[in-house]
């Protein structure tokens, strides 16, 4: 099975069970104005690859990785408005995701390490987090 | 566009809730401090520029693209 096709079956699973996990920006990314509903799906089993995928537009669909595969290294600082913002009590409880911009070739794929997704699982309320002054990368590549 | 004279510590108001204060002018630079709602995102110009053009950038993968970032993901994952 392709894995759009995996990807699309999984939501149609989580759909019938009622248990969509459907996450809420509180601030639409940039470049998508009134987009802030998405459902997030694992491609994989461990977790790594997901699927972001708009509620309010199918079509928009994003793909993020879980940092540490990578980007060992990577420690985002989630500024105190975000956590504010998301509602969070327990800031260890974020999960970090990594927007990945595919490449022709893997290699060429690049994850964005300046403005990583931060979702909170208790309350699903999600923001794409801008680490001003970090100089981190937009296009870091995952090679 | 708007143009006005502003001294530091004055301020703009945009709509009713978004403050921008001068708070310095020092040679060809200006400090401003901005008050807004959290539904309101405040980045510079350029960041954000650079992040929308990196989101539909992302948002835009082929699925072929994908396909193969997941079979290096999970060849990866076996190696690690």
């Amino acid at each position: 099975m392709s894995l759009e096709a995996s990807a699309q079956n999984a939501e149609a699973k989580a759909a019938a069970a009622g248990d969509l996990p459907t996450i809420e920006f509180v601030t639409p990314m940039p470049g998508f104005p009134g987009m802030t509903s998405f459902v997030l799906v694992r491609l994989d089993e461990v977790g790594l690859l997901n699927s972001l995928r708009s509620v309010d537009d199918p079509e928009l669909r994003f793909i993020t990785i879980a940092p540490h595969q990578f980007f060992p290294q990577y420690e985002p600082e989630i500024d105190d408005e975000t956590i504010a913002a998301l509602g969070t009590k327990d800031p260890s409880q974020l999960l970090v995701l990594l927007i990945v911009t595919a490449g022709d070739t893997p290699r060429d794929s690049t994850a964005n390490l300046m403005a990583p997704i931060v979702v909170d699982p208790m309350t699903m309320r999600a923001a794409q987090c801008v680490l001003t002054g970090s100089n981190l990368p937009v296009r870091a590549p995952l090679a | 566009m708007l143009v006005l004279t502003r001294r530091p510590g004055e301020s703009v108001m945009v709509g009713d809730d978004v403050v921008i204060t001068v708070l310095e002018v020092r040679g060809d630079v200006v400090r401003l401090g901005i008050r807004a709602p959290r539904s309101v995102p405040v980045h510079r110009e350029e960041v954000f520029l650079e992040l929308r053009a990196a989101n539909q950038e992302a948002a835009s993968s082929s699925e072929d693209a994908v396909e193969a970032l997941s079979r290096l993901i999970g060849s990866e994952g076996e190696k690690g």
